[in-house]
């Protein structure tokens, strides 16, 4: 039999298998430090979109390649490697849900066809001033704990395995190097309809989660928390969350 | 297909039996086993468990038990379209002197298909081009809500992701790719995984490969690192990756495996 080798061609989205053609895709942006693969999970519950995980550099089976490092530069490189076919909606968690809004807004100025609607979650709107931390520039070791302890969502086993450590650590500090050098641009707000999901227990809040408000100009902005913390959908109403991600795709 | 004392628990035997024979292979055969005798002192065992009295279907059950008698089953089973029924236990055997009896159902040889390209045509040639159908799909019955009417979410989901994929299995040919398909079927938490299903669009990640990298260790004694499943996808790609390491593996004897098509079909 033949080897196969590793794909030469970058593989910016992974489409989950058995969608019906015909539905609309649900493009998942991930969480700072995360890969696409929790959100194909997601295809598994969700039977009325054609989920679509995107898979950034130097994770995955884009391992290999170098991580971003900044929201520019992630913004063109995504621009040129979607697909974007519409009718297609953008699902952005923590960091996903900042680059859903510039992509978003990258594809106005390209006079690219838009998604339907922004599903933003736990995320602050990305006017609001925000305290400057420089995690990105702690060691290894320590940039993990420190992030494990503001949000959590690294697992144990990552914690007790040195590859992984390392896997995650380069992903975590590309990830938070784009958002810790983020600064807003005054543009005026989105001509596509918002729905914003958060945690109650999670250090973002509810009124930095309504803000979002001033960048659509499809009013009023659906808005729903959830019981728990920033990673609030792998708890307990997990299935309540796709439910709300499902309607608001649909 | 086999159902160890299971049927008699479907809430509604009939359109149950229906379904099973619908999925099915041709000419396939059901083997049953099932209490078919009244035994008062099981009940104050199995009585207590919870769906025992879950049944819709009181017409059938008509002495207020869910468990039905030979003859029950017999008939039951020649009305949902099985062709003959046989009771393989002998009064003398074990289980049939404490109620339990198998029966071995044969499915129907043929299974009429409808003609999706057929039916494309014709719809094509009398309906305006918006109006001809993208999907056809085959089903026994149309999905109805408590009320009655055509339940249209039910429907909108019938066929969605049925199998997966678009293409032929590619089932394993060599005793290492038995194994690492049965590691990534566990790890990944998937009924099926073939040389070509892709790891990454299977929900899998860093930490995923690192549990099929520990079970490779375990099975093979080889370090496969976790970038390296990251960036070998697939089971036939992880495979070459070995064979320099671990030399090559023995071919798998032709086994017909018929009985596993059935039971996914079923499941």
């Amino acid at each position: 039999m033949s080897a196969v080798d590793a794909p030469s061609v970058p593989r910016w989205a992974i489409r989950a298998p058995g969608a019906d053609p015909a539905a609309r895709t649900l493009y998942c942006l991930p969480h700072g430090g995360g890969s696409a693969a929790e959100y194909v999970r997601w295809a598994r519950d969700l039977r009325k979109v054609a989920v679509c995980a995107v898979q950034l550099p130097g994770r995955g089976s884009r391992l290999a390649e170098p991580p971003h490092t900044s929201m520019a530069e992630l913004v063109r490189t995504l621009l040129a490697g979607l697909d974007l076919t519409p009718p297609y909606v953008f699902f952005g968690h923590s960091l996903g849900a900042l680059v859903a809004y510039e992509l978003t807004q990258a594809l106005r100025e390209a006079e690219r066809p838009l998604p339907e609607r922004l599903i933003l979650s736990s995320y602050p709107a990305p006017h609001l001033p925000r305290e400057r931390t420089l995690l990105h520039r702690l060691p290894d070791d320590e940039l993990l704990t420190e992030v494990a302890r503001m949000h959590g969502g690294i697992p144990d086993e990552v914690f007790a395995n040195a590859e992984l450590r390392r896997l995650a650590a380069v992903c975590v500090r590309a990830d938070y190097r784009i958002v810790e050098t983020y600064s807003w641009q005054p543009r005026p707000p989105l001509p596509v309809p918002i729905t914003v999901l958060g945690g109650q227990q999670d250090v973002v809040s509810t009124e930095q989660l309504a803000a979002w408000a001033e960048h659509t100009t499809e009013q009023p902005v659906q808005q729903r928390s959830f019981p728990g913390g920033h990673f609030y959908f792998r708890e307990r109403q997990r299935a309540a969350v796709l439910r709300t991600v499902e309607a608001a795709a649909c | 297909m086999i159902a160890a004392s299971v049927l008699h628990d479907i809430r509604r035997i009939g359109p149950g039996l229906d379904t099973l024979r619908s999925v099915l292979a041709p000419g396939g055969t059901l083997l049953m086993v099932e209490q078919t005798a009244f035994r008062p002192w099981f009940d104050l065992t199995m009585g207590l468990q919870q769906g025992f009295d879950g049944y819709e279907d009181t017409e059938l059950r008509g002495w207020g038990h869910p468990l039905l008698d030979l003859e029950q089953w017999a008939d039951l089973l020649g009305s949902t379209g099985f062709g003959g029924s046989t009771v393989l236990t002998r009064p003398a055997d074990g289980p049939a002197s404490v109620g339990f009896d198998v029966i071995a159902a044969q499915g129907p040889l043929t299974t009429r298909r409808f003609d999706r390209e057929a039916l494309r045509e014709y719809t094509a040639e009398r309906l305006p081009k918006h109006m001809v159908p993208t999907r056809l799909l085959a089903l026994d019955r149309l999905p109805l809500s408590r009320t009655g009417k055509v339940d249209r979410g039910t429907l909108a989901k019938a066929g969605a992701r049925r199998t997966g994929r678009s293409r032929a299995a590619q089932p394993p040919t060599t005793d290492r790719q038995l194994k690492i398909v049965e590691i990534y079927r566990a790890v990944l938490g998937l009924s099926q995984v073939d040389l070509a299903d892709d790891f990454l669009e299977a929900g899998g990640d860093s930490l995923l490969a690192a549990r099929i990298s520990a079970a490779l260790q375990r099975a093979f004694g080889a370090e496969v690192p976790v970038g390296v499943i990251l960036q070998h996808p697939t089971v036939a790609a992880l495979d070459s990756w070995l064979e320099p390491i671990l030399g090559p593996a023995a071919p798998l004897d032709d086994q017909p495996d018929t009985g596993t098509v059935e039971s996914e079909e079923a499941a």
